[in-house]
């Protein structure tokens, strides 16, 4: 996260990139597959990250925010590779985005939807969880995962997703009213009481 | 609060007026809930061996 480059020599490298980076590699390749859904494209993913972490391992300050540093990559790769792999490579305007965010009909999310109970949610299984998680649009489902599964405080995402951190709070929110709204109707659908 | 990211004092006004309002705290409840089992229905897959040599291997670590 620091902007001032450090120049590290080839033994502190091997140092830092075992010591600090390896102790996330799980949680990144779990972040690579709930992004990529993809067993193969996640192991990609990892090991692409790993690579770039390790040639721009000079602009990370040893000893401060590792799994950040290595998630925003990760992020980062994902979102390069996803317009590749598109074929509506331009730039993303990210304020359009915001707003098709902000605009009442996504997801339906405004739309009716029927209750939900807590202790209904509990009874729910793991596959229904992760079904519901899945189907959501990959920027909602990045906040979820980012801040419920891996624990991250809202100034860690701001600087992962490079998003202020009024708009991580705003697009969390929406992502739980979405989330909220799938495992609703799903609940209702298998007949949950 | 539930994302442990309140101030005191705003956790204290959240805690006293759920203590009294139902529907608030249905709704609390509800939203740890679902917080809870994201977090622990979400498979956790551990990298294997394979993986981490060869991604250390290609470093030349």
């Amino acid at each position: 996260m620091n902007k001032a480059s450090i120049g590290y020599n080839d033994k502190e490298k091997g140092k830092i990139f075992n010591n600090e980076f390896m102790l996330h590699i799980n949680a990144m390749y779990n972040f690579a597959y709930k992004l990529t859904l993809d067993e193969d494209e996640a192991k990609d993913l990892l090991q692409d990250t790993c690579m770039k972490a390790f040639r721009f391992i000079n602009s990370y300050e040893r000893g401060t925010n590792a799994k950040a540093w290595l998630f925003r990559i990760l992020k980062n790769n994902f979102i390069n590779d996803y317009r590749k792999k598109s074929k509506n490579p331009e730039k993303v305007d990210y304020q359009e985005v915001e707003n098709y965010y902000n605009s009442k009909d996504i997801e339906g999310q405004n739309q009716e939807t029927p209750d939900l109970r807590a202790e209904t949610v509990k009874e729910m299984l793991g596959d229904e969880i992760t079904n519901a998680l899945n189907s959501m649009d990959i920027d909602f489902r990045t906040v979820i995962i980012l801040s419920d599964i891996e624990g991250f405080k809202y100034n860690e995402m701001s600087k992962i997703l490079d998003i202020p951190i009024g708009t991580v709070r705003s697009r969390q929110h929406r992502a739980r009213t979405v989330l909220k709204g799938k495992l609703a109707i799903y609940a209702a659908s298998m007949g949950y009481k | 609060m539930l994302d442990e990211q309140a101030t005191e004092e705003d956790s204290i006004f959240v805690t006293k007026h759920i203590e009294v309002c139902y529907r608030c705290y249905d709704n609390y409840d509800l939203e740890k809930a679902i917080r809870e089992v994201v977090k622990s229905n979400t498979n956790k897959i551990k990298v294997s061996d394979q993986i981490r040599r060869k991604i250390t291997s290609k470093l030349g670590l």
